[in-house]
């Protein structure tokens, strides 16, 4: 595999909560996931960063992530407004985007579905189930699943 | 959406109560006008006279009076009961219909006010119509007719801004019916100058009767009317309740008094007017009589003057009186002939007369042919004498006997003027009396209504305002549930999460003690989770909308227990669940209420060397009780109300694991499907959850 195709496979985490963050990232990395992880942490800047504006003005758009991690509570943009964005533009459109919350309510979820979510991830308070979901998430979006390029 | 729900429960409820015989009747009066105006609508169209009055000499009901009729009958059919509320757009349709109506009648009684000679648009329309019918009555609305509309409309229209117009309404449904039973009244009485004065010009029997009938309804459309007797006075007494039947009662009291009276009315008037005719007649008679004597008076003196002078001049009386005489005779004989005790008296007058007739035309001519002399002789033989002095006395005879007999006459004239005055007077006061009895008692009855009313609203208003409580009170939860959900556990997880890294990468450095802390960190943080998981499920369920379908308990348990059984499979266990319990309930949350049960009672029994659970139902004051029995650790029934509560458990984490939530689930769902659940037990001897899931 070359090394710039491999380099380009990374994952964008939206998450405010550096304890997730740091807790989701060592459980990529236990499950031998290298891939890049960048880390944004709110809605706004997700967005920023995706449409390479703002303080990402410049950052080659044709490079997408693999797949991103969204959280749903987020600072000044919610989670489902980025998922509504990404969706309503055209080059993002078939980006996957997995919903990686604390949540398990019923209309978190059905919104979720409906504005496009390929998947909905709940993240359980038990480490070991957490770094299990964690690590299939990753094989799955990284590994097994063939994006569109 | 629950809320919304239970508003309409609400109105279908009121709605349920209201549907009393007074608004069947409202509804039926609204039905039959809106058939007979339309059938006279047809009439109109299709020249059938038959159909637009009752009889041809009568008016006929005004194409624009019967259009407004049927407006009414609408409004009649389709206005709401008293304490409803319409929707919106039926609410704009009966306002519509009401303008219409006042706009109709106005338009009329503004013609008639003005006097202006322009004719309706009715009649405009319909003028062939009525040519080709050949109607006397060109189909124009009468006066009162279209005050009787006005009235009417604004009893709609103020029933939109109830309960302030109750008065107004009130008077208003009883003058409608007053006028239309006075003018039935005078139609069947054939009092014409009743129904044509120019006040009332012509109205129609048919419109009169319809008034009736819309009177009726208008007065059933409020609930002090009903078709249920009830005596007034206990009405009188009692002074909060509303009752709705003793006015119907004295109405129709009232209205008899209105007949009663008119019948009276009308008898003795035509007795005043028969004494009158009588008067008037005999006053006639003793004239001509006087004419008959004047005659033959006036005949002898022209005679004399001729005789003494000559001169035929003198002769002109003469032929005046015998002219005269004649007159009066031919006026008389018709009544004597009828008169059988003045034949003989007047036969002798007659034949007098004619004697000294016959005297007088004789003296004439011998005075024209053999001169004075032979005249004067013939003339004074007795024989006129005594015929004038015959004729005088009969005549008298004649006339006395007639002026005793109008003095009779005037007396009885006087006697019956009298009782026609008294038959009115006593009537209408009488009527009037007991209409202002009958709206005194209807306003009280408004009044009691208004008060009713007043608290109903109050009721209501306080009720919504509850509703809203609750619905802020929901939405405060549901934002409550929604950020515990998402920021309780983030929290947690970190504790959790932190902990494991550090038993796992710094083993080395940690000794078994802190290790032992550490797990019991995560245990801890992992035990908080399941409690927040118990209450977002128990809020979750309060807030759900119950669904009810067919629900097959049985299907439900065996699925439970064999999950159950997945879990620990070596477990020795005995489960019998009877087969065929079926329910109608929310199958999700029935589906939790089993899993709670079993799952406590597969729980509670792990400690047994064999597990017995028994599902079934029992019968119990006709309500069906289901059950699930156990031989498990038991509990001591001084607890047993306990068992419930959120968070509340008889038994340690370290005995049983549990969060306290899940019986109160059960509750919950128990509630909310309108049962109940109990539980009965003792220490080590197993326990047996009752549950009811509503009728």
């Amino acid at each position: 595999m070359p090394e710039s195709l491999k380099k380009s496979k990374y994952i964008l985490l939206v998450e405010d909560n550096k304890d997730d963050e740091d807790l989701t990232v060592r459980a990529l990395r236990k499950g031998n996931i290298s891939n890049d992880i960048q880390v944004v942490r709110d809605g706004a800047e997700a967005l920023d960063y995706l449409f390479a504006q703002g303080a990402y003005v410049g950052r080659d758009v044709t490079q997408r992530p693999q797949v991103v991690l969204l959280d749903l509570k987020l600072p000044k943009i919610s989670g489902m407004e980025v998922l509504k964005k990404i969706r309503e533009t055209e080059s993002t459109k078939s980006l996957p985007v997995v919903i990686l919350t604390s949540s398990r309510e019923e209309r978190d979820l059905l919104n979720g579905y409906q504005l496009g979510a390929n998947s909905y991830i709940c993240k359980p308070v038990d480490m070991n189930q957490f770094t299990v979901a964690i690590q299939q998430l990753g094989l799955y979006w990284l590994v097994l699943n063939e994006t569109l390029t | 959406m629950t809320q919304k729900n239970s508003k309409n429960n609400f109105q279908d409820e009121t709605e349920a109560t209201h549907r009393s015989p007074s608004s069947s009747f409202r509804r039926l009066a609204g039905y039959f006008l809106v058939l007979v105006s339309g059938l006279i609508f047809f009439g109109w169209s299709l020249h059938i006279p038959a159909l637009i009055t009752v009889r041809e000499t009568w008016p006929p009901v005004a194409p624009l009076a019967a259009l407004n009729f049927f407006c009414i009958g609408i409004l009649l059919v389709i206005m709401p009961g008293p304490l409803q509320r319409a929707e919106v757009v039926k609410e704009k349709f009966i306002l519509g219909l009401s303008v219409a109506v006042l706009l109709t009648s106005a338009m009329i009684l503004g013609r008639y006010l003005l006097r202006l000679e322009t004719p309706s648009i009715d009649i405009l329309v319909f003028k062939d119509s009525a040519k080709k019918m050949g109607l006397e009555y060109k189909g124009l609305m009468a006066p009162a007719t279209a005050l009787n509309f006005l009235l009417s409309s604004f009893w709609f229209i103020a029933d939109f801004a109830k309960p302030r117009f109750e008065i107004l309404k009130s008077v208003v449904s009883l003058f409608v019916l007053a006028l239309a039973m006075l003018m039935l009244g005078a139609y069947a009485y054939g009092a014409s100058t009743l129904y044509e004065l120019p006040v009332f010009l012509k109205m129609s029997a048919a419109t009169a009767t319809m008034f009736l009938v819309m009177g009726l309804g208008l007065i059933s459309a409020d609930p002090p009317f009903g078709f249920h007797w009830q005596s007034p006075i206990r009405f009188w007494q009692d002074k909060n309740t509303v009752r709705e039947r003793p006015l119907y009662a004295s109405l129709l009291v009232v209205f008899s008094v209105f007949i009663i009276a008119g019948i009276a009315t009308s008898q003795s008037l035509n007795r005043l007017i028969g004494t009158i005719q009588g008067v008037t007649e005999t006053q006639a008679h003793i004239q001509e009589l006087d004419r008959l004597m004047m005659g033959l008076l006036n005949a002898e003196s022209g005679q004399r003057g001729f005789l003494l002078t000559g001169k035929e001049e003198y002769l002109d009386p003469y032929f005046e009186g015998v002219l005269e005489y004649h007159q009066a005779r031919e006026g008389l004989i018709e009544w004597i002939h009828q008169n059988p005790q003045y034949r003989e008296p007047f036969k002798a007058i007659e034949d007098s007369a004619a004697a000294k007739l016959h005297e007088l035309s004789e003296t004439v001519r011998q005075r024209r042919a053999q001169g004075l002399a032979v005249a004067n002789k013939a003339a004074h033989s007795d024989v006129g004498q005594s015929a004038m002095v015959n004729i005088r006395e009969r005549i008298q005879f004649i006339k006395n006997d007639q002026l005793r007999l109008l003095s009779e006459q005037k007396d009885e004239n006087r006697r019956q003027t009298a009782n026609t005055i008294s038959s009115i007077t006593v009537g209408s006061l009488l009527a009037t009396v007991l209409l202002l009895a009958c709206l005194n008692l209807y306003m009280r009855n408004s009044l009691k209504r208004s008060r009713v009313e007043e608290e109903v609203r109050h009721l209501n208003t306080a009720l919504e305002g509850k509703l809203h409580e609750i619905e802020v009170v929901n939405k405060e939860l549901e934002s409550f549930s929604y950020s515990v959900s998402h920021d309780l556990r983030a929290p947690l997880r970190a504790m959790a999460g932190f902990s494991n890294i550090l038993v796992e990468d710094y083993k080395d450095k940690i000794d078994e003690a802190g290790r032992g802390y550490l797990l019991r960190i995560i245990a801890a943080s992992d035990r908080m989770a399941r409690l927040i998981d118990g209450i977002l499920d128990l809020s979750r369920i309060s807030r759900r909308q119950v669904r009810r379908e067919d629900v097959d308990l049985s299907t439900i348990a065996e699925q439970v227990v064999a999950e159950l059984r997945a879990i620990e499979p070596e477990r020795p266990a005995e489960v019998l669940i009877q087969p065929q319990l079926k329910v109608r309930g929310d199958v999700d949350l029935i589906g939790a209420l089993m899993q709670n049960l079993l799952g406590n009672a597969w729980k509670f029994t792990s400690k047994k060397n064999f597990t017995r659970i028994h599902f079934g139902a029992t019968i119990k004051d006709g309500l069906t009780v289901f059950f699930v029995r156990d031989n498990g650790a038991g509990f001591d029934m001084a607890y047993a109300e306990k068992l419930f509560g959120t968070f509340q458990r008889l038994h340690t984490e370290v005995d049983f694991k549990g969060t306290g939530v899940g019986l109160a689930t059960v509750r919950r769902i128990a509630h909310l499907h309108g049962g109940e659940v109990w539980a009965e037990g003792a220490v080590n001897q197993g326990a047996t959850f009752y549950f009811t899931l509503g009728s």
